[in-house]
C-alpha cells in the first residue's frame, strides 16, 4: 500500500481533488492528539496498488504558528507512527508563487513528491500559461495538471504517485544562494548524529529560522553548537537567519516561476469578476445587510417554505401512517398494552419528533454548503472582522461561529485556527451560543406555535447568537488570563466559482446521515428513558406501577422534575416540570429537548404522541416558551460539545468554569427576557429583582475599569498583573 | 405472554440494546479503537466512522 499526503495552501482545491480521487470512500474523523479534521481515503479507480490519500489541513508554511501547521509538518516528517511514502503538493496554478513558498519547504524534507497544478482553467482565464514540463524540470519531480472541479487530469495522479514511490523521485534540492548554503553546510555536520539523513538539511534550515519546535526537540548540545555557527554567520552577513531564509525561499519560487510561467492577454479574468462582485458584497455597510438577507433566504427556504412542507409531509403524513399502522397491528395481535405504549409513545414518539425535521436539517446544510463552496462564507468572516474587533474578538472567531450553525463540535475545534491563547479560550466558550442544527427543531416548533413567520424568528435567533458572542467576548475580556488585544486577521479570499456538486453532496450527506444516526441512537434512548420514568410511579405504597400512557403526573419523572423546577421560576417555567426535564435532557443532545417534550406533552391533536405546535401553544405562553428557548440556546452545549471544549481548554477545571459561565449567562438572559415580557403584559413579579441583578452585573464588569479587580479585592484577592 | 408480545419485546430489546451499545461506545471512546482519536473521543457521531475506517484498514 502507498500512503500519500495531500498538502497545499487553503483554497488550492485540495478538498475537491481529494473527493474526486476517493469519491464516497473518504471518511472523516479526529486527528490523533489534536482536534483538526483529518480525511483519508483510497483512490477508488486505481487497481495496481492500494493508494491511501491523507488529506492534511491547508497551510501556507511549515512553521508552527497554528495547530494545523503543526499537524501537517509532524505528519510529513514522520514524528507520528504513520509516515507518508509520497507527498502530493497541490498548487493553485493562478497563484504559483505562493504555492511554491510551501513547496520549497516540503521539498527540503527529502520525501518523494508529485506536484499537482490545479485550477488550470482559472490560470488561463487570468492570462497565465504554465509550462508543466519546465516546472517539472525545475523541481525535479513529476507535475500533473488538473482542473479538479471538472475532474480533469485527476486520473494521472495515481500513476504519478506510484512512479514517485517506486523510483524514489525526491525533488531537486532547492538552492538558497551561496551565502545561505554555506551556512547550512556548516550546521549539518554538528546536528546530523541521530537524525534521519533526509531530515538533516530541513532541520538545519529550521534552525536558521529559529523554529521553536525544532529548538525544543533537538537537544541542548546540538542546538548550542548550531546557534554558535548561526550567530557568527548572522554577524558576518549583517542580517538575521529568519529574514534570509524567507527571502531565499521567495527568490527560489520567483526563479522557478519565471522559468515556467508566461503571461498572455487574459480572455476573461476570474479575479476581475470576483473583484467586481466583492465591491458590492464586501461593502462596509451594504455587505452586512446583504449577509442578513442571504441568511434570511437560507432560513426562508430551509425552515419556512420548502423545509416546512417536507417536515409536514413526514410528520403528519409518513410518521402518522407508520405509527397508526404499527399501533393497529399490535392491538390486533394482542400485544401487551405496556409494550404498545412503549413503542408508540416512547420509541416512535421520541424519534419521530426529531426525524421529521430531517428535511429542514438537510436543506440548511445544503444552503450553507453552497455558500461555502462558492466562496461567500469566507467573505462573511472578512465582513464580521471589523465588528468582532470592536468587541475585543479576533475576526478568526467568526469562522467557528459560522461553522457553529451546523454543529458546535467542529466549531469548537475550529477555534484552533486562533493563535492567541486568550482569544482562543474566549472563542471556545462563546462559540456554542450560535444555535446549531440540533436546536433547529425546537426553534421551528416554537416559531410555528407562536409566530407565523418562522424564517424571521429563526434568523433573529441566529443574529441573537452573534450578539451574545460579541457581548460575552466583551465581558470575558475583563477577566485575568483572558485580557488581550485580538490579533490582526489576515486571510485569503478565494475566487468565486461554481460549487462543486460532489463536495456538496458528500458534505450534506455526511452531516444529514450523522443527524439520522444520532436520532436513532442517543435521541431514541433518551426518549425511551424519559417515557419509562414518566410512565411509572408509586401508587398506594407499591413501587414501579405502570400509570398508563400519557399519565405523567404522579410519575417518578414528575417527582424528580418538581424537585428542582423551582430553580427556573425567574425564567417563567418554575411550575412546568416538563420544560425543566426537557432542558435537562437537552444536555445530552439538544434534539432531546423536542423529543422529551413530544413524550411528555399529551398531543391532543394526534394520539400517537407527536408534539405539534398547537399542543405546545395550548400548554404554555409565548413568554415562557421563548424564555425556555433562549435558555437552551445559550446554556452549556451538549456533552459532545463539552467534550470538545475540554480538549481545547485543556483541563476539567477550565471546562467547568466555562460551563458555569454559559449556564449563568443563559439564566440571566432568559430571566431578563421573561421578566420584561411579564412587565409588558402588565404583571409585575418580585422576581424582577433577578432581572435587575442580571443586567447590573455584566454592565458593571464591562463598563467599570478594573471591575474584576475591585470584586476580587472584596474577597481579599488581587488578580495577577497581566504582561503585555 | 402471547407470541406477538414476545416478538415485539425481542425487537424492542434489540433496538434499545443496540442504541445503548452505540451510545456507550460513543462516550467511552471505545469507538476510537482505530487510533484516530486515541481514546480521547469528543463523543460526536462522527466517531462511528472511525470504526468503519478501522474495518476498512483490516
Amino acid at each position: 500500500m502507498i500512503t500519500a499526503a495531500l498538502i497545499g495552501n487553503p483554497n488550492s482545491g485540495k478538498t475537491t481533488v481529494f473527493n474526486k480521487l476517493t469519491g464516497s470512500v473518504q471518511k472523516t474523523g479526529n486527528w490523533p492528539g489534536v482536534t483538526v479534521d483529518r480525511k483519508e481515503g483510497f483512490i477508488r479507480t486505481y487497481t495496481k496498488e492500494k493508494i491511501l490519500i491523507v488529506d492534511l489541513p491547508g497551510i501556507y508554511s511549515m512553521s508552527p504558528y497554528s495547530p494545523e501547521e503543526v499537524v501537517s509538518r509532524d505528519y510529513l516528517i514522520g514524528t507520528q507512527s504513520d509516515k507518508p511514502d509520497v507527498a502530493i503538493n497541490i498548487i493553485d496554478a493562478s497563484n504559483i508563487e505562493r504555492g511554491l513558498y510551501l513547496l520549497t519547504q516540503v521539498a527540503d524534507l527529502g520525501i518523494p513528491m508529485v506536484v499537482i497544478l490545479n485550477m488550470m482553467d482559472v490560470a488561463e482565464k487570468s492570462g497565465m500559461k504554465v509550462d508543466a514540463a519546465k516546472l517539472s524540470e525545475a523541481l525535479g519531480c513529476e507535475v500533473v495538471q488538473t482542473v479538479g472541479i471538472r475532474n480533469q487530469g485527476t486520473e494521472a495522479i495515481a500513476e504519478a504517485v506510484q512512479r514517485a514511490r517506486d523510483e524514489h523521485r525526491v525533488p531537486s534540492e532547492i538552492n538558497y544562494g551561496e551565502t545561505l548554503e554555506s551556512c547550512i553546510s556548516k550546521i549539518s555536520p554538528v546536528i546530523s548524529e541521530g537524525l534521519r539523513p533526509e531530515l538533516v538539511r530541513w532541520v538545519s534550515i529550521k534552525l536558521l529560522e529559529r523554529d521553536p519546535m525544532v529548538l525544543a526537540d533537538l537537544g541542548k548540545e546540538k542546538v548550542d553548537a548550531a546557534m554558535e555557527i548561526i550567530t557568527a554567520f548572522e554577524k558576518e552577513v549583517g542580517d538575521d537567519g529568519i529574514q534570509m531564509v524567507a527571502t531565499a525561499r521567495y527568490d527560489a519560487g520567483s526563479r522557478i516561476q519565471e522559468h515556467c510561467l508566461t503571461r498572455v492577454e487574459p480572455s476573461e479574468s476570474a479575479n476581475t469578476l470576483s473583484d467586481r462582485i466583492d465591491r458590492i458584497l464586501l461593502n462596509r455597510v451594504a455587505g452586512i445587510f446583504i449577509f442578513v438577507a442571504v441568511m434570511f433566504l437560507v432560513y426562508f427556504i430551509a425552515v419556512q417554505t420548502v423545509g416546512t412542507m417536507a417536515v409536514d409531509f413526514i410528520n403528519d403524513g409518513f410518521m402518522q401512517w407508520v405509527s397508526q399502522n404499527i399501533g393497529i397491528m399490535m392491538l390486533n395481535a394482542g400485544v401487551d398494552p405496556f409494550l404498545h405504549d412503549l413503542v408508540i409513545s416512547g420509541i416512535l414518539g421520541g424519534i419521530g419528533a426529531i426525524i421529521g425535521f430531517l428535511p429542514q436539517i438537510f436543506l440548511l446544510f445544503l444552503c450553507l454548503a453552497v455558500l461555502e463552496e462558492c466562496g461567500y462564507m469566507a467573505r462573511v468572516a472578512y465582513l464580521m472582522d471589523r465588528l468582532f474587533y470592536h468587541f475585543g474578538l479576533s475576526g478568526r472567531a467568526v469562522i467557528p461561529a459560522v461553522i457553529g450553525i451546523g454543529c458546535s463540535v467542529p466549531a469548537i475545534m475550529g477555534t484552533r485556527t486562533i493563535e492567541d491563547q486568550s482569544n482562543r479560550t474566549v472563542s471556545v466558550i462563546c462559540t456554542s451560543f450560535m444555535p446549531c442544527s440540533a436546536k433547529l427543531p425546537i426553534i421551528t416548533v416554537i416559531a410555528a406555535a407562536f409566530f407565523h413567520a418562522s424564517a424571521i424568528v429563526t434568523l433573529s435567533l441566529y443574529l441573537f447568537g452573534i450578539v451574545m458572542i460579541l457581548l460575552s467576548g466583551l465581558f470575558l475580556k475583563r477577566f485575568p488570563g483572558l485580557i488581550g488585544k485580538p490579533a490582526p486577521f489576515v486571510m485569503e479570499l478565494p475566487v468565486y466559482h461554481m460549487p462543486a456538486v460532489d463536495n456538496i453532496v458528500n458534505n450534506v450527506t455526511d452531516k444529514s446521515w450523522a443527524f439520522v444516526k444520532r436520532a436513532g441512537t442517543l435521541i431514541m434512548l433518551s426518549a425511551v428513558i424519559v417515557w419509562l420514568l414518566a410512565s411509572f410511579g408509586t401508587v398506594d405504597g407499591k413501587w414501579f406501577v405502570y400509570l398508563g400512557d400519557n399519565q405523567t403526573s404522579g410519575s417518578y419523572l414528575a417527582a424528580f422534575g418538581n424537585a428542582f423546577t423551582w430553580m427556573f421560576a425567574p425564567m417563567g417555567f418554575g411550575d412546568k416540570w416538563e420544560l425543566s426535564v426537557a432542558t435537562l435532557t437537552g444536555f445530552m443532545a439538544k434534539e432531546n429537548l423536542l423529543g422529551t417534550l413530544a413524550v411528555l406533552l399529551d398531543s391532543s391533536a394526534d394520539s400517537e404522541g407527536f408534539i405539534t405546535a398547537a399542543s405546545l401553544a395550548n400548554y404554555t405562553t409565548v413568554g415562557v416558551a421563548m424564555s425556555m428557548l433562549i435558555f437552551n440556546l445559550i446554556c452549556a452545549p451538549c456533552v459532545a460539545a463539552i467534550g470538545a471544549m475540554r480538549r481545547e481548554l485543556g483541563t476539567w477545571k477550565r471546562t467547568l468554569m466555562a460551563i458555569v459561565f454559559q449556564c449563568a449567562t443563559a439564566y440571566g438572559v432568559a430571566t431578563i427576557f421573561y421578566q420584561f415580557w411579564l412587565l409588558s403584559t402588565g404583571t409585575f413579579s418580585w422576581m424582577f429583582v433577578f432581572a435587575v441583578i442580571a443586567i447590573i452585573v455584566p454592565v458593571y464588569v464591562i463598563a467599570v475599569p478594573d471591575s474584576v479587580g475591585r470584586i476580587m479585592s472584596l474577597f481579599g484577592k488581587r488578580p495577577k498583573e497581566e504582561s503585555e | 405472554m402471547n407470541a406477538a408480545t414476545f416478538i415485539v419485546a425481542v425487537i424492542v430489546i434489540l433496538i434499545i440494546g443496540g442504541a445503548a451499545y452505540r451510545v456507550f461506545r460513543m462516550f467511552t471512546g471505545k469507538g476510537s479503537s482505530c487510533g484516530c482519536c486515541k481514546g480521547d473521543c469528543c463523543g460526536c457521531s462522527r466517531n462511528i466512522n472511525c470504526e468503519v475506517r478501522e474495518e476498512e484498514k483490516k
